[in-house]
């Protein structure tokens, strides 16, 4: 750990410790919930995703020359999550009332997350104390598209940050422009994997950049890093798919 | 008798207490420029400073330069404020922003709405020379233009659809469509861009603004003129090599991407693809523009508005693991570095969140994870400016600055003396020796305090703000806390200053032609020019 994280982490501890922490029972928000069954589309439970919900917030109309928007009063921000259990089944306790957006993030990447390839799921007018079930979310399964990429000479920056990218920004994007970078799976000092799971049938454009690097495809061709989109479909059935692309050299 | 007694008690008080802020130097090297909002470029040879004639003698409204005589030509009225900035100020720059579409009169595009094109007639790039001119004359060298993107008041094209539709599904549906964004705003809600507080906004609003947006090519147009003629020798035909230097293009004013990502269009536009299907490379393009006029292309930036905290000196890490007082910043240095944008997820299990706002600790985005934050398609060198908008002052638990004069001079030392030295450790976590280590353009980036307030009260004693509606003890307070923080003798590779204060003097009447809205601060609250001193005095 670095000088200026130990140092931010001491903060955090220190601050932590310091602080007047309040009780739940003054501080709780709210104690509606809502529950609900995360399920592939035959039913069967999706074990251990990722709830990701989130609370519109209400503003006031523009007042004079605010710098910020102001919410209205009483108004909360929530935006957490909640891992499902064994049986796909999640409880998110503790929301004050108001309209909630859910997302679902697979960690096995087999299913899509409907924010990313079809619309939130809505939860509106959730009122005090009220517990919503949402019955089961049906999520569509996608194929897993992995791109490999060597790097035989370790130019990719092995440092995992979320400013600067590693020398390669690696995704899909739609026809509309939607753009969804696949995450890195695993990282060696010669390579690493990127996954995403894609809908299946839809053209998708698999999107290459870099800016520090050449980088070459399977047969050697150099990409475009500027901005290399090539177009494909994931078709029905197929499971997984993957690309492999290597650095090769500096640009 | 005793009401009289009573004021002449409030006004001894407040009168003795604004006299007793200390007031220091800028610590060496520290350069100082200012703010001159909008230019009415289409006016600026306009005979007099009335927009409307029956009241502009006694209504302030009514000018084009609120603090300037009715009678005064508008040229003349900036030419006297910029040489008193330069000879009495040390003033080196001046930021100022402009219209597109015919907002605060500057048309750089006719026929916004329809068949948009740049200044066929050439006469707006003619003010602007005069104005240019007028800079380099009175001794001021350096310039940020701000283009308007999301429009003043005025712009022509302008749309507002209720209802519109809602492609995230986020219950957004009442939106404005201004000519030069690439995205709608939502109506009545301080101007808010669609999907304010939905990190994948950037994605899903696919519609984009196809109302009414008049295109890239004639905002690169507009913007390309501007730093043509900050170029070109006609400024000053006998002199060699005469141009103003443009310091920095300040692309969006106040960017937020932590709750904004779909703000992320103005620097790569995922809803005008070429033909191969690739998005707009706006900050790229931007950049191009400044290299082919011989500017430093790492100057097109974004501004940021930094927040502040409840708890004196408070700090924690964010999401990022820089200081979660520079998250702004974080998030536009992510953006362009081909990083994370958007909010971070709460830690989980939820902690308790008594206070109205994002989930916060002391009203800071303190750590969260990344999940949900999104990336752009492309990544860019850093720029070699950071530009941070900020009054460093302690909150209430509402964000809003403690008033003076609870709110003391030392009160915002602190605080800034708090913000000023993480923007330090952020820059530094960028250099050689830092954990970070990955941009020499950020670890030597010039510093700007792009907006902070200057002294200068409003008309009523009792409310001890200044123009801004800060307390009055936040810019004497902002100084002290630089000088005190370890961004303080900062310096370029190049030996020259390596931070910039840029105080807030809009001098303009007003925002919106006539009927006159209700805007604050009161137009004519700054002086044209505005003393600056005893306030900011800086040592180059």
């Amino acid at each position: 750990m670095s000088k200026v994280q130990n140092r931010v982490f001491i903060l955090l501890i220190v601050s932590a410790l310091t602080s007047a922490v309040p009780t739940w029972s003054q501080t709780a928000r709210g104690s509606a919930h809502i529950v609900g069954v995360l399920a592939a589309e035959d039913g069967s439970p999706l074990v251990s995703a990722t709830v990701v919900y989130t609370r519109l917030v209400e503003y006031l109309p523009l007042v004079s020359s605010a710098r910020r928007p102001v919410e209205a009063p009483n108004e909360l921000y929530v935006h957490e999550s909640v891992i499902a259990d064994r049986g796909g089944r999640f409880d998110i306790p503790g929301l004050p009332s108001g309209n909630y957006l859910l997302c679902v993030d697979d960690p096995m990447g087999r299913y899509l997350d409907p924010c990313k390839w079809s619309m939130p799921i809505s939860v509106g007018g959730l009122s005090a104390a009220e517990v919503r079930d949402v019955k089961q979310i049906h999520l569509r399964e996608g194929g897993i598209l992995t791109i490999h990429v060597n790097d035989p000479a370790a130019l990719l920056s092995p440092v995992d940050d979320l400013i600067v990218d590693p020398g390669i920004i690696v995704g899909v994007q739609t026809k509309a422009g939607m753009f969804y970078r696949a995450t890195q799976k695993t990282k060696g000092q010669f390579g690493r994997d990127y996954q995403i799971a894609v809908p299946y049938d839809v053209p998708l454009g698999l999107w290459l950049f870099s800016r520090t690097v050449s980088i070459a495809d399977e047969i050697g061709n150099k990409i475009d890093s500027a901005g290399s989109l090539r177009w494909f479909e994931m078709p029905t059935g197929v499971l997984a798919r993957t690309v492999t692309v290597s650095v090769t050299g500096p640009l | 008798m005793r009401y009289k007694f009573v004021a002449l008690a409030v006004f001894l008080f407040f009168g003795l207490a604004r006299a007793q802020f200390t007031n220091q130097p800028l610590h060496s090297p520290t350069r100082l420029e200012v703010n001159l909002s909008a230019i009415p470029i289409d006016q600026y040879n306009n005979t007099s400073n009335c927009i409307t004639s029956p009241n502009c003698q006694t209504d302030v409204h009514y000018r084009f330069v609120g603090a300037c005589a009715y009678s005064t030509p508008v040229r003349t009225c900036y030419q006297n404020a910029l040489n008193a900035y330069f000879s009495q100020e040390i003033v080196t720059g001046v930021r100022f922003s402009f219209g597109m579409c015919g907002g605060y009169y500057s048309t750089p595009l006719v026929g916004c709405g329809g068949t948009p094109s740049f200044d066929p007639t050439g006469a707006w790039q003619g003010k602007l020379k005069e104005f240019f001119q007028d800079i380099y004359n009175s001794g001021i060298r350096n310039i940020t233009p701000t283009p308007a993107l999301q429009g003043f008041g005025g712009d022509a094209g302008y749309v507002h659809v209720n209802p519109a539709p809602d492609p995230c599904n986020v219950h957004m549906t009442d939106l404005e469509y201004w000519p030069t964004a690439p995205f709608p705003f939502q109506y009545a809600k301080g101007g808010m861009p669609y999907g304010w507080n939905w990190n994948n906004a950037y994605n899903c609003d696919t519609n984009g603004n196809t109302r009414n947006f008049v295109g890239w090519q004639n905002i690169y147009a507009a913007i390309g003129a501007v730093l043509q003629i900050a170029k070109t020798n006609s400024l000053c035909p006998t002199t060699p090599n005469c141009h103003l230097t443009v310091e920095e293009v300040d692309m969006y004013q106040e960017f937020r991407l932590d709750y904004a990502t779909i703000f992320a269009r103005f620097i790569t536009d995922n809803t005008h693809l070429d033909i191969n299907g690739k998005p707009e490379n706006v900050l790229g393009n931007v950049r191009t523009l400044m290299t082919n006029k011989g500017y430093d292309p790492s100057r097109v930036n974004y501004s940021v508005l930094s927040p502040g905290s409840n708890s004196v000196q408070y700090n924690c890490g964010s999401v990022y693991g820089d200081y979660a007082r520079v998250l702004p910043s974080s998030e536009l240095a992510g953006a362009i570095g081909g990083g994370a944008i958007g909010q971070p997820i709460s830690q989980s299990p939820p902690p308790p969140n008594p206070i109205p706002g994002p989930p916060t600790t002391n009203h800071l985005v303190c750590g969260g994870t990344a999940v949900s934050m999104i990336g752009l398609q492309r990544s860019y060198t850093e720029p070699t400016i950071i530009d941070v908008h900020s009054g460093p002052c302690l909150l209430d638990a509402n964000g809003n600055c403690i008033s003076y004069p609870t709110q003391t001079q030392n009160m915002a030392q602190l605080e800034a003396t708090t913000t000023f030295s993480d923007y330090k450790t952020f820059l530094d976590t960028f250099c050689p020796t830092g954990w970070r280590h990955n941009s020499t353009q950020l670890c030597n980036a010039l510093y700007m305090q792009g907006e902070v307030p200057v002294y200068q009260p409003q008309a009523s004693p009792t409310e001890n703000k200044d123009c801004d509606g800060s307390p009055i003890s936040v810019p004497s307070g902002s100084v002290q806390g630089f000088n005190n923080s370890t961004l303080s003798g900062r310096r370029l590779p190049d030996g020259t200053a390596g931070v910039i204060f840029r105080p807030w003097v809009n001098p303009v009447g007003q925002h919106q032609p006539p009927p006159v809205p209700v805007i604050s601060p009161p137009p004519g609250c700054y002086g044209s020019p505005q003393v600056l001193q005893p306030t900011f005095v800086p040592t180059p």
